[in-house]
């Protein structure tokens, strides 16, 4: 099996940084983008950065982009009022919208016979309800179940090391605003307006862990189900080459 | 803090004047979306449960952030810094 690894890839910080790292390890490193439709937009930007990538590491990423909207609707969106009403947060559009990204990997890796996945993930994110240990711990063993190796590996570096580095090599860093660079990844309004108190006011998102966890819980039978639709209940796939 | 890590600013006060310019913003940012999904659910069936999503969750915002419900104003926090425990 050839040594490769996908990664959820935004043109971030994080994920940048995670690109950089990851093709140090791996001889080929797949970037996967995915937009849900609903007030995502600004892929020019991940483009951008993964032309800056290309151009210091030719050969070594390959860069996939797909819409997730089908699944996000199905997983999310379908049931988006009654999710608010019982969980009593709003945590359930991040997090449904980044499970449908994770089930649409897990895809891509068995089809493309990549057995290694990893993220952006960081822990100085842990505001963010998909960045939570919880939500790191449950997406890993969501991996594992489907034969995929998942791992983070940026989660313990220090925001303000990564910043440094991306600096150091000459990588574009947008626009600063408080403790965030903005426009060099894509935006989305919901996520915005969810984390908006928390910006504005230090307010606590409100997500709860027993919470976060129940809801992944029972969205899993749904993306197990697009999973075995899509890629088979079989052993990795093989080799498809991108 | 309950449950799961809130962020590292999580409960750390704020000024009355980021308030009041948080709560314009907030109110402005919340409003535009209503107006926009509104018009986008006129022409698509499938804004429909999103702009009928939004209008609850911002009704419930602009509650919790008018009654100051979870915002420090003015005031020292209990603590000034979340951990995370990596160890799991």
């Amino acid at each position: 099996m050839a040594n490769e690894v996908a990664l959820m890839f935004s043109g971030g910080v994080d994920s940048s940084v995670a690109a950089i790292k990851l093709q140090e390890q791996f001889d080929r490193v797949h970037l996967l983008t995915f937009s849900n439709g609903y007030g995502h937009y600004g892929f020019k930007r991940t483009v951008r950065r993964v032309a800056e990538l290309e151009e210091r590491y030719p050969g070594k990423f390959v860069h996939f982009t797909s819409s997730i909207k089908d699944l996000f609707e199905k997983v999310c969106l379908s049931s988006i009022i009654s999710d608010y009403r019982k969980f009593n947060s709003a945590f359930m559009w991040c997090m449904g919208c980044k499970l449908a990204m994770h089930a649409r990997s897990i895809v891509y890796c068995r089809q493309n016979g990549v057995e290694n996945m990893s993220d952006g993930s960081a822990s100085d994110s842990s505001e963010m309800v998909e960045q939570s240990l919880l939500s790191v711990s449950m997406i890993h063993w969501f991996y594992a179940d489907w034969d995929v190796r998942f791992f983070v590996p940026v989660y313990s570096v220090e925001r303000d090391d990564k910043r440094a580095m991306l600096k150091e090599m000459g990588f574009r860093m947008g626009i600063p605003v408080r403790d965030r660079y903005l426009g060099i990844q894509p935006s989305c309004i919901p996520g915005e307006l969810y984390y908006l108190p928390y910006i504005l006011f230090n307010k606590d998102p409100g997500h709860e862990e027993n919470t976060v966890a129940m809801y992944i819980s029972e969205k899993r039978e749904q993306l197990d189900e697009y999973i075995e639709a899509m890629a088979g209940n079989n052993a990795l796939a093989g080799s498809l080459e991108v | 803090m309950a449950g799961c890590c809130g962020g590292k600013d999580a409960g750390k006060p704020i000024g009355y004047g980021r308030y009041a310019l948080g709560l314009a913003f907030f109110v402005t940012y919340h409003g535009a979306v209503q107006i926009t999904l509104a018009a986008a659910s006129a022409v698509s069936g499938r804004f429909v449960p999103v702009r009928r999503f939004h209008k609850e969750y911002f009704s419930h915002l602009l509650s919790e952030a008018w009654d100051r419900k979870g915002i420090s104003l003015g005031k020292q926090a209990e603590d000034d810094a979340c951990e995370v425990d990596l160890t799991g």
